[in-house]
């Protein structure tokens, strides 16, 4: 899947009644459910504030940050691997993962290894990944990726999980979700004491400590970082913050935003392998630490700010495109608007560069953004880029060239006006707009303009 | 103050689906249990640190320090209950803190069905930042334990947003304060 088809996605996604109905409903459950126990923080803004200086202050100095993590997180006698690409730290993993002769490893939920691709590799080295959040549990059933990064299975029906469940586990047909889960319970229950390695992702990695945080709902991270001998967890370089005194603050901004709850379920807070600290536990504890093109990222005066994400996934609940196109149109493993922001800037500009277009600039998503990435300026500013670089079709550039010389000049305005409202009379409802009419109407032009009518006016005394 | 953090700790735990109860003294703990769990001793296990730090004892179920280290995971996963001491309790949000402790395994809070907290009422904090605040001054860095922080039963909403409790954690999460209202 690749983001250069977003628009025939997009408009087979709007087309799609159903698909759009379930992504409306979910989508707005998690808006409500978020405005709840943001609303009864009153200094929510100085925490974003505060955040984002944060976020900015790390990313600024990621070298010495990450120095500093990897010293931390070595003196809690964590193995730590950098890769510098993703096919570097898909062979750390692998190596790790063959010393150990496991041939089966349990996952819980990261959208770092979906950026690696971690899965398919893997079994094409014939180890079976079982992903255990409930949600990727489903969309692994299903072959497919996630649609949103904290709702993987949003685009899923209970009636379409429940034919899944009956296909693939053999199991009789239910589409009560307490049945469904109690299912996947049980399942993966057994995996989880069997498998040898355990692979998770990161939420927040402090560098003054060590400390790897995962927060999560279901317990299944949790058993991920127990049960195994060998815990495996795979971060990019922007997971870091400096302190450990400041993952309360992000604590307070995470699951608010993500998932409208005011802690999750469980937060764990890894400090090493089993220990004399730290009596229970894995015997191994290896960090795998990806740049995958973000050091180089970070010196870009602008999009930098892309690296501040957290990855809660509100901007996508609030997006109007979202909304109506859900996760999969985007063909990136990151959706949405910040989706929209870090895919041409971190991967490829030319592929997705229709994904910048993706919005309507309402600036929503920049409101709601734990962290105050000013989302939908940067859209904006990468829609320059796009044209500067020449992907934009020239018959788009003549058009704006001309657009610019009718709109220099009050007299030119008016005389567009004029000769639109003399082909909007003579085609009427056929008049042509590319891009526009064939979904729309054009709208009736006035015969007398508003600045005509001001002058009469002015004539008149009024 | 402690009473306004127990009410909103109180309130907060139950808005996520657990319960939370408060016992005058340590004496009316078993009876707790008792009339909430009818499980038999061998299905009930209980953190080292409720003997030894709460001076608890004749609790209902099996001390987790009797068992030998190889032998914890099977009877664990065999378990109904599993019972802790904590190390805060976190009013804001209705958080109880758990740090890694030899008496007191990560397992024993993740493995069995229901996990009950025992906690007084003086490990109240008004915020997070407050209890990591102290855990920092107990521990030098660099020994920090690992901690778990949990705020409610194993939950998930993937399906259509529908909320559903127990997915691969405790399906109940209660906590018992020994203090006073």
């Amino acid at each position: 899947m690749k983001s250069s088809q977003f628009k025939i996605r997009a408009r087979q996604a709007v087309g799609d009644a159903d698909l759009r109905s379930k992504i409306k409903k979910a989508t707005g459950i998690s808006l409500l459910k978020r405005e709840q126990v943001v609303s009864e923080i009153a200094d929510w803004e100085d925490l974003r504030r505060r955040a984002h200086e944060l976020r900015k202050e790390t990313v600024d100095n990621i070298d010495s940050y990450l120095r500093r993590f990897i010293e931390s997180a070595r003196r809690n006698n964590a193995i730590v691997h950098e890769a510098d690409d993703h096919k570097t730290a898909n062979k750390i993993i692998y190596d790790i993962i063959r010393r150990v002769s496991a041939h089966t490893v349990v996952k819980s939920k990261s959208m770092i290894t979906e950026e690696l691709h971690l899965n398919t590799m893997l079994e094409e080295n014939g180890i079976r990944v079982i992903e255990t959040d409930l949600g990727e549990y489903i969309v692994q059933l299903a072959g497919e990726t996630p649609s949103h990064i904290t709702a993987p299975a949003l685009h899923k029906s209970k009636e379409d999980i429940a034919r899944l469940f009956h296909e693939k586990l053999n199991i009789p047909y239910s589409d009560d979700p307490v049945k469904l889960t109690a299912v996947a319970r049980e399942r993966l229950r057994d995996e989880f004491l069997k498998a040898r390695v355990g692979i998770t992702g990161v939420n927040f990695a402090t560098a003054d400590t060590g400390t790897l945080t995962i927060v999560e709902n279901e317990a299944n991270a949790r058993l991920c970082t127990t049960l195994p001998e060998v815990h495996i967890a795979i971060m990019s370089i922007e997971k870091i913050i400096p302190s450990f005194d400041d993952l309360p603050l992000f604590l307070k901004l995470l699951p608010r935003s993500a998932s409208g709850q005011r802690m999750t379920s469980y937060v764990t807070c890894i400090n090493g392998p089993r220990s004399y600290h730290n009596p229970d536990g894995p015997r191994q504890l290896h960090i795998v630490i990806l740049d995958g093109g973000r050091k180089q990222l970070a010196k870009h005066p602008a999009w930098k700010e892309a690296l501040y994400c957290i990855r809660c996934g509100a901007c996508m609940n609030i997006c109007p495109i979202y909304q109506s196109v859900g996760g999969h149109a985007y063909g990136s493993v990151y959706p949405g608007p910040i989706g929209s922001v870090i895919t041409p800037t971190l991967f490829n500009m030319k592929d997705a560069q229709d994904l910048p277009f993706a919005s309507s600039l309402c600036g929503a998503c920049t409101d709601i953004c734990p962290v105050k990435i000013d989302l939908h300026h940067h859209l904006l500013f990468e829609r320059r880029e796009i044209v500067n670089r020449g992907y934009k079709s020239s018959v788009e550039k003549i058009g704006m060239v001309l657009w610019r010389w009718i709109m220099l000049s009050p007299g030119r305005l008016e005389f567009a006006g004029r000769v639109g409202w003399f082909f909007r009379k003579l085609l009427g409802k056929n008049m042509p707009a590319p891009g526009w009419t064939p979904h729309r109407q054009f709208p009736r032009i006035p015969l007398r303009s508003f600045r005509s009518i001001m002058r009469s006016d002015k004539k008149h005394g009024k | 103050m402690e009473n306004k953090l127990l009410y909103r700790f109180q309130s907060r735990i139950q808005e996520s689906g657990g319960w939370c109860e408060i016992s005058a003294s340590g004496d009316g703990i078993s009876d707790i249990l008792n009339s909430k769990y009818m499980f038999e001793k061998e299905k009930i296990v209980i953190s080292g640190r409720v003997a030894k730090e709460l001076q608890l004892s004749g609790l209902p179920g099996m001390c987790i320090d009797e068992v030998k280290p190889n032998n914890r995971r099977a009877l664990l996963g065999e378990a109904k209950l599993g019972v802790t001491f904590c190390d805060g309790l976190i009013a804001e949000t209705g958080t109880v803190v758990l740090i890694n402790h030899p008496s007191e395994p990560r397992e024993l809070s993740l493995l069995p069905e229901y996990h009950v907290v025992i906690a007084k009422q003086t490990q109240l904090y008004e915020s997070l930042d407050k209890c990591f605040t102290k855990i920092k001054q107990l521990y030098p860095a660099g020994s920090i334990p690992s901690i778990t922080l949990v705020s409610g039963p194993s939950r998930t909403s993937d399906i259509e947003k529908t909320l559903v409790i127990g997915v691969h954690g405790p399906v109940e999460f209660g906590v018992i304060i020994i203090g006073s209202r």
